[in-house]
């Protein structure tokens, strides 16, 4: 079913458009850029059959080194459009980033999921659901973070977002490289010993600023 | 561990994030400011994560891709850090264009010259796939330009800022670093089992001597 994933897409995108439409301001921006997500996903299953196409590599190479590179490129370009021409603020750039990559991640489990659906469990869409979905959320989420510092410090332009892009594809490939072997339970475990530090760091921060905030309002 | 390039690359990892631990700790923990060592030590984190990639592979495949593969990207973005470094951050407070300064931006010249003859080695001699030329192409040009800057910031005489003096062993270990990162992704792409690994050891001294004598100078000049 070559059409399958756009079947899917269908699906799924026309009624998050339609509650787009009754959204207001941060909402309607998470929504759309979970939306713009998808339309990556579509874009990168094209590529992806190109090179997969080829025959010139196994599926493991492929796996492991070109289509992290192809989905993170993708990803990364509307976090790095919105930071640059839109805002740098990172309050608004961590859920863009999160929304992006979780977007990708449930084209992608929706359409694996069909492809094998004489072979999914429960367990299997847990185990998706969390390790493929938190990993591109976090590569994505990164960017976006990486982006609130790089627009202020002007020199970092071109070397931070590439740096930025590198650091997503490997954290991919690692996790890629991992489920494919014997090791695929630390693959699982790797996106969620990265997201709760990750949380951790954020809601100190947030607390520290709101402080801040509250000592400046009150003092 | 009894593949010499895995082991190169197994010490390559351990030292230079022996290097990024203690560069983030004077960033964080210290506060250790100057965009120069920060951008530096991003630099060598991303060196660390290709070999670490690398190490992943040699541990869940038993081999290294006969291709170009991930773990090459590390080394090329570290040369991107480096210049931005040293052109973006450092070179307009160092080099005012006067003319005094021509002969070191000429003598300079010879860093550039020696890379570019390396890397053009490195594509022509042996046989490989064409990502892996790329790959040494896009690394060698970035290289070409970060040497100069750092070769010609070694050169240039101290003009009371005292800045020079405390980064000289920077800008050393910056060569150093760039050439053997150079010689590494050529060495593994042949196979070259000995040299590699004496590259890996090389690349982790200038790693840690770079980013320490960069921590220890720019807190020296913002004293």
């Amino acid at each position: 079913m070559a059409s399958l994933i756009y079947i899917l897409f269908v699906c799924i995108a026309i009624p998050l458009i339609m509650l787009l439409v009754l959204l207001e301001g941060r909402a309607r921006l998470v929504v759309g850029f979970m939306l713009i997500g998808m339309f990556m996903c579509l874009f990168a299953s094209e590529l992806n059959g190109l090179v997969v196409g080829t025959g010139l590599a196994s599926m493991q190479y492929i796996t492991t080194n070109i289509t992290p590179a192809i989905e993170e490129i993708l990803k990364a370009l509307p976090v790095l459009f919105f930071a640059f021409v839109i805002s740098d603020e990172r309050g608004k750039l961590l859920p863009i980033g999160m929304a992006v990559g979780i977007g990708f991640a449930i084209l992608e489990n929706a359409y694996i999921m069909v492809d094998s659906i004489e072979t999914v469990t429960i367990p299997w869409a847990v185990v998706r659901g969390i390790g493929a979905g938190l990993m591109h959320g976090i590569c994505t989420m990164s960017i976006g973070l990486g982006a609130s510092f790089v627009r202020k410090k002007r020199i970092l332009f071109v070397s931070g977002s590439l740096g930025l892009i590198v650091l997503a594809e490997i954290y991919h490939g690692t996790y890629n490289m991992l489920v494919q072997s014997q090791y695929r339970y630390a693959g699982i475990l790797l996106p969620i010993l990265t997201y709760i530090p990750l949380l951790w760091v954020l809601f100190k921060n947030k607390k520290t600023t709101d402080k801040d905030a509250n000592g400046l309002v009150s003092g | 561990m009894n593949n010499p390039i895995m082991t190169g690359s197994f010490i390559a990892m351990v030292g230079t994030i022996v290097a990024l631990v203690y560069g983030l700790s004077s960033i964080f923990r210290r506060k250790s400011k100057g965009l120069f060592f920060q951008i530096m030590v991003l630099g060598v984190g991303t060196f660390a994560l290709g070999r670490f990639y690398e190490v992943l592979c040699f541990t869940t495949q038993g081999i290294l891709p006969e291709r170009a593969h991930l773990g090459y990207m590390g080394t090329v973005d570290m040369a991107i850090f480096f210049l931005t470094a040293s052109r973006g951050s450092m070179d307009d407070l160092l080099d005012d264009r006067r003319e005094e300064f021509r002969k070191y931006r000429r003598s300079a010249l010879i860093a550039p010259v020696c890379m570019a003859a390396v890397t053009a080695c490195a594509i022509l001699i042996g046989d490989k796939h064409l990502g892996q030329k790329v790959i040494l192409a896009l690394a060698g040009s970035v290289m070409m330009f970060s040497v100069y800057y750092e070769c010609k910031h070694l050169l240039l005489p101290d003009e009371g800022l005292y800045f020079v003096e405390n980064i000289r062993w920077t800008n050393l270990a910056a060569i150093v670093l760039n050439f053997s990162a150079l010689g590494m992704l050529y060495t593994q792409m042949m196979r070259i089992q000995t040299v590699y690994l004496l590259l890996s050891v090389f690349a982790v001294i200038a790693a840690i001597v770079l980013i320490v004598t960069t921590e220890k100078g720019v807190r020296a000049w913002l004293r």
